[in-house]
């Protein structure tokens, strides 16, 4: 089943990157600005966090936005996220999750074709646990060394990012809770 | 290990992620792209490839995985073919760190470059065989596995030479599917030297 997704992910990567269409004068526009500033919306989902050496198949899927500056091919943005744990421990529950408030940097390459990323902040607990209340608040760290860019208009950037490695962390100390997600995130980017 | 202890060691690997990061990141600002050439070629590629950022978030002081990988195959356009040999050291099913489980891993795969060749997708399938003994299993026990690298890096370093760097893959290798399964799932980071001839 994972595999298949993975599989599926692979193929939709290859028929987006060859198939979708790159306008060139669009991409050159929003290169061309010097600076820019930007919005973006994005939505994120993510399978098999704890199956590696782990008995738990933990999966997630939250959205987030970002606001940001770029200069050239550096950018730095702050963000915000909200990510939706599946617990599946006992039954399948959808929790509130977390709450991620941070900063990052990015840069483009590649003509703005491809992109990497790293952003870190606080993140927050949203509900209660047996040993954490709600509102807990620790750190994530979240990576995205490549993602694909695609210019279908001057006004608007679509991007994938097949695979990032997030970590989370709402409570640290002798029970910590720590979570590691491997993303997908699909972003829509507006310049203004 | 005290929480002072604790506080110092998440601090360290929260500074290693980031020094990887800015690694990476300088890495690809620098490095020349690979253009547009290298269709209608045949290719030949010699890898490394490990697990470690679960570990490194966990603390646990040894690889995930490790395994290296000799692939050749014809790129005729952007698409492309190839078959693939790898030899695959996993964690030891007693629950040591030891890389002791070892596989060969022999597969066709499939691939395509994109954004003038900056860019690579490719996936692999194929027998996954035990070459040593584990708690249940004898070794010659075969499975099969799939490897996916949605997205990759890559840079021309040479005339006939190209390098890549697959920050993350998905591997999910099963050498043993009867009975007790042993199933590896792997998120992998994996670098390639590449020769176009």
């Amino acid at each position: 089943m994972s595999a298949r997704i993975t599989c599926l992910l692979c193929a939709a990567v290859a028929a987006a990157a060859m198939a979708a269409p790159q306008n060139a004068s669009a991409r050159d526009v929003v290169l061309d600005k010097g600076q820019s500033i930007y919005l973006q919306l994005e939505a994120f989902g993510s399978l098999l966090n704890d199956a590696v050496g782990g008995s738990n198949i933990t999966a997630s899927a939250g959205y987030g936005g970002r606001a940001g500056w770029r200069r050239g091919m550096i950018g730095f943005f702050v963000e915000f996220s909200r990510d939706h744990w599946l617990m599946t421990e006992v039954g399948t529950d959808l929790t509130q999750g977390v709450l991620g408030l941070g900063v990052g940097a990015e840069m483009l390459f590649a003509d703005g074709r491809l992109k990497t990323g790293a952003a870190g902040g606080s993140s927050t607990l949203l509900f209660d646990t047996a040993f954490h209340d709600k509102g807990t608040t620790g750190f994530y760290i979240d990576l995205r060394p490549v993602s694909l860019r695609f210019h279908p208009a001057a006004w608007l950037v679509v991007e994938l990012s097949p695979i990032g490695f997030t970590l989370e962390s709402p409570a640290n100390g002798e029970l910590a809770i720590r979570r590691i997600e491997y993303r997908t995130t699909l972003t829509l980017e507006v310049p203004l | 290990m005290t929480a002072g202890d604790r506080r110092l060691d998440t601090t360290r690997r929260t500074a290693l992620l980031w020094s990887a990061s800015a690694v990476v990141a300088a890495a690809i600002a620098l490095a020349p792209s690979p253009g547009n050439a290298g269709t209608g070629k045949w290719f030949a590629g010699l890898e490394g490839n490990f697990s470690f950022l679960g570990q490194l978030v966990s603390g646990e002081p040894a690889l995930g995985s490790f395994a290296y990988r000799v692939a050749g195959g014809y790129r005729p356009s952007a698409f492309e073919v190839f078959a693939a040999v790898e030899h695959g050291f996993w964690q030891d099913d007693e629950g040591s760190d030891r890389l002791r489980i070892q596989t060969l891993d022999v597969g066709l795969g499939m691939g395509g470059t994109f954004f003038d060749g900056r860019a690579r997708v490719e996936i692999t399938a194929g027998a996954s065989i035990l070459l040593t003994r584990s708690q249940l299993d004898e070794p010659g026990t075969a499975g099969f596995f799939i490897d996916a690298r949605p997205a990759g890096i890559r840079w021309r370093v040479g005339d006939h030479l190209i390098a890549s760097l697959y920050p993350l893959t998905f591997a999910f290798v099963a050498p043993v599917t009867k009975g007790i399964p042993l199933v590896y799932v792997s998120y992998r980071t994996a670098v390639v030297c590449e020769l176009e001839f």
